[in-house]
């Protein structure tokens, strides 16, 4: 089974476009949809989140800030795919529902930025090649829980047959788990691959990592 | 490893039961009527079982949960450990401090509600190849889900230290709330809406039994 795989971002995004185009098909604009709202919210959380995660300047954020900042970009992003659909009603809705989240990430942020500074987070590492993709460490260093890896784009082209050729892949759709030895890997439909490490020695750590370098490379081909 | 057992049955509701659905909240008559046409649909059924390995569980909580909760499996497996009468023997704790002043013990709630999220995610995934568009803040349902150009309502249940029965009842309790509501996206929505109501009972730490209402407006 070969896919395309879309980020989250990108997958809300085509389904609020299909979704807008049939509204307008079946003339139904004025009718509040709470499928839009509801994504579009999704969205604007998606934005916030890596907003407060990638700028790690010691200017300060308020929860403001990013809120507002997340829904001009996400308004930005919604221009861009349908000009002329009315999404006003659903950013007022958005922005109210979604400022006590954005006070939590401003307190967040602060506190990931002394984190980062005394290295107490897991590590991220960027692996280059056709489709390339981050290795994640999930956790502080020392009580690492998890091994993560994502795709670095919006798309990406998976290959589960191939997959299945070297591993046992059990699961008929999403998300597929893969048994190698004592680990089991999980494949989720954001084409990440996830194991959890909770209370493994530095060996079984080291071993995880290995398998989970080569699961990648095979899914991503 | 845990074995995830699920009942599942479908359930259709007329334009009629779906207004006695909507007045069921107000007046008791609506509501007796309501819970006499949901007793005359189909029963649950069994559906094949999954194994379902305890990282993929934590994926999906991590993934579906709005409880910050920290290791919900774990919290559960104490739980159990707890029930067993195993803290009589040496090296466990001496007493259970909060039994004080008639206060029953019970196991960690946002645990138990964190695991029935992550599966109810889970099973929507496997079994109707949903993925998720949101997951609302504090609001209703648990997730909004899509696939094949439908729209999904998930809402999820959980419960431990129950029954069958006790669960089945509180899953039909909580229908009419719930088809009322998929009722009025339905009328908005542009999409045919089904609404996914999965209720999981932790029978012990290695056994969940899940029970699923796949709702339509018909």
């Amino acid at each position: 089974m070969k896919l395309k795989i879309y980020s989250d971002r990108t997958f809300i995004l085509n389904e609020i476009r299909q979704i807008t185009n049939e509204i307008e098909e079946e003339d139904k604009t004025t009718a509040y949809n709470s499928v839009v709202e509801n994504a579009i919210s999704e969205l604007i959380k998606i934005d916030m989140r890596e907003l407060a995660h990638r700028d790690q300047s010691e200017q300060w954020y308020s929860g403001e800030r990013i809120l507002f900042q997340a829904l001009d970009s996400v308004r930005d992003n919604l221009v861009s795919i349908k000009p002329t659909f009315d999404f006003s009603e659903y950013f007022k809705a958005a922005e109210k529902k979604l400022r006590s989240p954005a006070l939590e990430l401003s307190d967040l942020r602060r506190k990931l930025r002394a984190s980062k500074e005394m290295a107490l987070t897991g590590d991220q590492t960027s692996i280059d090649g056709l489709q390339p993709y981050q290795v994640k460490e999930l956790g502080l260093k020392g009580a690492i829980e998890g091994l993560l890896i994502f795709p670095s784009s919006d798309v990406v082209d998976v290959d589960l047959d191939r997959l299945r050729q070297t591993y046992s892949v059990e699961g008929e759709w999403f998300p597929f788990q893969i048994k190698i030895r004592d680990f089991t890997f999980v494949v989720d439909d954001d084409g990440s691959i996830f194991t959890s490490t909770e209370h493994f020695s530095e060996r079984m750590m080291t071993d995880a990592r290995q398998i989970i370098e080569q699961i990648a490379p095979k899914l991503y081909s | 490893m845990v074995t995830l057992e699920i009942q599942s049955r479908s359930l259709g509701f007329s334009k009629e039961e779906q207004n006695l659905a909507t007045g069921a909240y107000t007046r008791e008559a609506l509501r007796d009527r309501f819970q006499k046409a949901l007793a005359a649909k189909p029963a649950f059924t069994l559906a094949p079982t999954l194994s379902i390995d305890e990282s993929v569980l934590k994926r999906m909580i991590s993934k579906y949960s709005e409880q910050l909760i920290y290791q919900p499996l774990n919290e559960v497996r104490f739980w159990f450990e707890y029930s067993s009468g195993v803290f009589l023997e040496p090296g466990y704790p001496p007493l259970f401090y909060a039994k004080n002043r008639g206060k029953s013990v019970s196991p960690n709630k946002s645990a138990v509600a964190a695991i029935g999220e992550g599966v109810a995610g889970l099973l929507a995934q496997r079994l109707y190849r949903c993925r998720k568009l949101a997951r609302p803040n504090h609001d209703y349902p648990d997730i909004v889900m899509v696939a094949s150009r439908r729209t999904y309502l998930v809402e999820s249940k959980a419960t431990i230290d129950s029954s069958d029965a006790r669960i089945k009842e509180e899953i039909d309790e909580a229908i009419p709330r719930f088809v009322s509501f998929a009722s009025t996206c339905s009328q908005l929505d542009v999409r045919p809406v089904v609404a996914l109501m999965i209720g999981t009972l932790v029978v012990s730490d290695s056994v969940y039994r899940s029970f699923v209402s796949e709702i339509s407006m018909v």
